[in-house]
């Protein structure tokens, strides 16, 4: 049971210090942001708690806990876990491929039972978690070796293309770009890193021709001229613009947004929620919405910095670019920037499941936190 | 190990640089849409937010001098389908199906309807039915919130109440052209009119209004939310019209034409009101405000009587005889002949190797000017024209009326004829010739007059000069229009030598027109015309010129006639012309003498007249807010 490092108090591993050791501040942030969504969903929903404000807040503390058990579990427990629930992950994905429910010209969900389960959304925290093991493993000589990748890389393409394939474009890249992150953050060398960046420019350009399905590639092209077709594809994000834009400096006050009132926004509540508050908040709120996003990811990286162990570090890092990946996107897509992908605004949006897998991530970041001096015995794997 | 950390850390900094780039491009984008390009997207966001109804301004009424209505707005309950809010084209027609059976619609006018929708702009409601009863208005207005993209309406149609007898002065409405959409958007409304003919055209601007509008604010999927009142969309309703005409002498003036070709023109000399301004056929201008059939504005363009024609200010007719009195004036005040001068009539002149026949074959015999105008000898004027040349026959014309722009207040007022030997050489590119001189002696040849002309003549030999311009509009919004005038300056003496002569045409035996008005102590004075329309050939005249009645309608002379009366106190004057009527005497001297008898027994110049109340708001509103 000698696991401890050398020096370290036992007291130290009891709960209390445990709590004491989570990053408190970052929890708070993201109070703010989660109160900030409530009000927002109370205004879209004309002033009344009921049906997504009251969810919305009680979701927060609920999944705060199951963050703050994820937090204080131990961190070789995550560790351990990593693999097999990677490899459950994949099998459900192939599942979905295989038998998956169709809803909304997709197939994303799978039926076990009385579950039904959306193994996409887990695989963005479980193929996370499987690079950090994987890195962790890795002996430190070995890292410039290209060899050495490939596996992470496979880890990451696989589960990727078949979440595409559902077809589900944002998670897909969402996963792409986590795992990206992570080889990177590794230290893969820049050598490979260019090559990576013209190879996905070069597939892009091949999958846009021949893998993506039409209504995909619509939305490309509607994102490249929304004007093109103004009650159809392009309906979305230019009633989106149009709801930002009049928005203004100031914002047009809390539940006095018209565009967002009148139902000319779409999906106020979930996906487009940002561009609601841009048009009551304005751009000031947007600054403060933003900063506030900075101010969790600038919490991740240190925590990722401040680690001890490769497991911990690679863990933040790539849960921060989860969280970064979710706010840019979401973001871009609302302003026109980006086609219309199925992506929300974390912590404002309102929808249970995106909230506790970002929640139980960040717990993951808060675990490395709390274990971040606890150094991790790649042997203890192999016993 | 101790290197692995350091690279982490390196890279982990670098890519939150990269997301500090990508953040700040968000910002960057943020300020692009809310910032700089805000303006554009209120813009946008309004249009999203706003819809605007347009309620039509009630049409300014117009009345006669006497507060007869001529031109009214009728309550009209309609039913309009505005096909831009349908989500799905294909509704449309089933839409429209199921009105038509509510409305209960005759297949007729429902493919009526389909035909407007198809013909209609964007952004454009079409009418599906106008005039419905109350009945089928309210069972419409009970179900229209089933449907979507049907409007009942409450609203207001032009109507003609006088119908014939004012149609070529009130003229008519219609459907708003492109242009005039693009002028003025809200005149896209199917209900909204515009003035194409008569009055209605001229104070089109004074009469519409102001078209407002209901601003309403409306979701995403076209429900109204709520209604916004906007004082600078409340309609205006146009001004009203109070006319110089008295639909009293107009109505006699119009029955007296009755199915002839010809005109009546009635003046108060006094002030120039045109107290009657009418042409013959007439039409009923009613069938244009929802757009005439095709086949019933074939027979009126295609009729040989030209029933579309405001033949009063428009038709242009050789003044004939009428001329005569003005042409003594012109011949005295140039100093050519004196009245009591003797003049002999053979029974032609001959001038310039032409010989010049005059209407008595056998001659007059010696004449002096009053007896010449009584009996209206040709001859004796052929020499008032040979001594004083053209140029003293224009001066006084023009001063006359002649050859002038009147304007009366109503669209296509023709100008006439009577040139100068320098316009015959500007427009005809001819030398004058001794034979022009001898025509326009005895209003022929280059002469052609209006109706409106030969009044306006007489009117003004009548009051001794005073040259009124008259005007048939007498007040808008009840402001009086005050038509000054000057004085012609012209002898008394020359002037009691016309009246003379032109009392003997009515009143003393040798007059060609002599006849008993029927009103104990008064007596007209006048002048009978016959405007020659063909040639006469040498032959004919050898042989013996054609009685009228021997030729076919559009080959006979146009009978005229001018009067003034009473003849004590000139108040009134008329001018008749009835086209190819024959000898003046005959056709134009009763109908002439009849209305301006009806006008010396009413005498409206001694009565006051009308003035509406000022009525600022929208009759349409007012309604409106009271309403269903």
């Amino acid at each position: 049971m000698d696991l401890l490092p050398f020096g370290s108090d036992l007291s130290e591993n009891n709960i209390f210090s445990k709590l004491r050791r989570v990053e408190w501040g970052m929890w708070f942030v993201l109070l703010v942001l989660a109160t900030y969504g409530t009000i927002l969903l109370y205004g879209a929903a004309g002033g009344s708690w009921q049906p997504w404000a009251l969810d919305h807040i009680v979701r927060f503390f609920l999944f705060s806990a199951i963050m703050f058990t994820v937090a204080v579990i131990d961190i070789r427990v995550w560790y351990q876990l990593a693999y097999p629930a990677y490899i459950i992950v994949f099998v459900l994905l192939v599942g979905v491929e295989l038998a998956g429910d169709i809803s909304k010209g997709a197939q994303r969900w799978l039926q076990l039972g009385p579950l039904r389960l959306q193994p996409s959304e887990f695989m963005k925290i479980t193929a996370v978690v499987a690079l950090a093991r994987y890195y962790q493993d890795l002996n430190v000589k070995n890292i410039e070796k290209i060899k050495h990748h490939i596996i992470p890389i496979l880890m990451v393409i696989a589960p990727a293309g078949l979440i595409m394939k559902q077809p589900d474009l944002g998670t897909g890249i969402t996963v792409i770009l986590v795992g990206g992150v992570m080889v990177v953050l590794a230290g893969i060398s820049w050598r490979w890193i260019t090559g990576a960046i013209v190879g996905a420019v070069g597939l892009f350009v091949f999958a846009y021709n021949f893998l993506l399905h039409d209504f995909q590639r619509k939305r490309v092209e509607t994102f490249l001229n929304p004007e093109l077709d103004k009650l159809g594809q392009g309906y979305q994000i230019t009633q989106s613009k149009i709801a930002i834009g009049s928005g203004g400096f100031w914002g047009s006050g809390f539940m006095h947004g018209t565009q967002s009132r009148l139902d000319f926004l779409p999906e106020r509540h979930t996906d487009f929620v940002f561009a609601m508050l841009l048009e009551e908040f304005g751009f000031v709120g947007g600054i403060l919405a933003l900063v506030l996003y900075a101010a969790v990811m600038a919490y991740g990286i240190y925590i990722a910095t401040s680690s001890r162990n490769i497991f911990g570090k690679m863990v933040s890092g790539g849960v921060t670019m989860l969280l970064f990946i979710y706010v840019s996107i979401n973001a871009a897509m609302i302003m026109g920037l980006m086609p219309v992908v199925g992506m929300p605004m974390p912590f404002i949006s309102y929808g249970g499941s995106v909230m506790l897998s970002v929640m139980f991530a960040l717990g993951l970041v808060q675990n490395a936190k709390v274990y971040r001096d606890k150094i991790i015995n790649s042997g203890f794997a192999k016993k | 190990m101790s290197d692995i950390p350091e690279e982490f850390e390196r890279r982990a900094f670098l890519l939150a640089g990269v997301g500090g780039l990508a953040f700040t491009a968000l910002i960057g984008r943020m300020a692009q849409l809310q910032i700089f390009e805000n303006k554009e997207y209120r813009l946008e966001a309004a249009s999203n937010q706003f819809n605007y109804s347009i309620i039509p301004a009630s049409r300014g009424p117009i009345y006669d001098r006497f507060g007869i209505p001529l031109a009214v707005n009728r309550r009209d309950f309609r039913v309009l389908i505005a096909t831009d809010e349908f989500p799905d084209k294909n509704l449309i027609d089933s839409t429209l199906n199921n009105v038509a059976t509510i409305i209960q619609l005759d297949e007729n006018k429902l493919n009526q309807a389909r035909q407007g929708i198809k013909e209609a702009k964007r952004h454009t409601s079409t009418q599906i039915a106008g005039n419905l009863s109350w009945e089928a208005y309210s069972r419409i207005s009970l179900y229209s919130a089933n449907f979507i993209g049907v409007h009942p309406e409450m609203g207001e149609s032009r109507n003609y109440p006088m119908g014939e007898a004012f149609a070529h002065i009130i003229g008519y409405v219609a459907k708003a052209n492109d242009k005039e959409i693009e002028k003025d958007p809200k005149a896209k409304h199917p209900a909204i009119r515009v003035g194409r003919q008569g009055i209605e055209k001229t104070l089109e601007d004074i009469l519409k209004g102001v078209h407002g509008a209901q601003k309403s604010e409306v979701d995403a999927h076209g429900k109204v939310v709520r209604e916004i009142y906007d004082p600078n969309l409340v309609p205006k309703a146009g001004a009203s019209v109070v006319l110089t005409i008295d639909a009293e002498l107009q109505q006699v003036a119009h029955d007296q034409l009755g199915e002839e070709s010809g005109a009546i023109v009635l003046i108060d000399v006094n002030n120039g009101d045109i107290l009657a301004l009418a042409s013959s056929p007439s039409f009923d201008n009613n069938k244009f405000i929802d757009g005439i059939s095709s086949a019933d504005y074939k027979a009126l363009n295609e009729n040989e009587r030209h029933p579309l024609y405001h033949k009063a200010i428009r038709g242009a007719y050789p003044s004939g005889s009428t001329i005569k009195p003005m042409m003594a004036l012109a011949a005295l005040e140039s100093g050519v002949i004196k009245a009591e001068d003797h003049i002999n009539c053979p029974g032609f002149i001959e001038i310039g190797g032409n010989r010049y026949h005059c209407t008595a074959r056998r001659g007059h015999g010696s004449l002096n000017m009053v007896n010449a105008i009584k009996t209206s000898c040709d001859v004796y004027f052929y020499e008032l024209g040979r001594r004083m040349g053209p140029e003293n026959m224009v001066k006084t014309a023009r001063r006359f009326g002649l050859g002038q722009d009147h304007d009366i207040g109503l669209p296509g007022v023709a100008k006439g004829t009577f040139p100068s030997p320098e316009d015959k050489m500007r427009i005809y590119k001819k030398k004058w010739e001794i034979y022009d001189t001898i025509n326009m002696s005895i209003g022929q040849g280059l002469v052609t007059v209006t109706p409106l002309q030969l009044a306006i003549m007489v009117s003004r030999i009548a009051s001794n000069g005073k040259a009124i311009e008259p005007n048939i509009i007498k007040s808008i919004d009840g402001v009086e229009q005050k038509r000054p005038f000057e004085n012609i300056p012209i002898s008394q003496e020359h002037l009691d030598i016309v009246h003379r002569g032109m009392y003997g045409v009515t009143n003393e035996a040798g007059g060609t027109a002599v006849a008993n008005l029927g009103i104990e102590g008064v007596k007209i004075a006048g002048k009978t015309g016959t405007a020659q329309v063909r040639r006469i050939s040498m032959a004919e005249r050898a042989t013996g010129v054609k009685s009228n009645a021997s030729l076919e309608w559009r080959l006979r002379d146009h009978s005229l006639f001018i009067c003034y009366g009473p003849f004590d106190n000139p108040k009134y004057a008329c001018a008749t012309i009835i086209e190819h009527g024959g000898f003046g005497a005959s056709a134009a001297a009763p109908r002439g003498r009849e209305v301006i008898k009806a006008a010396i027994l009413k005498d409206p110049a001694t009565l006051p007249f009308f003035v509406p109340h000022n009525k600022k708001t929208n009759a349409a509103t007012d309604d409106g807010e009271g309403g269903i």
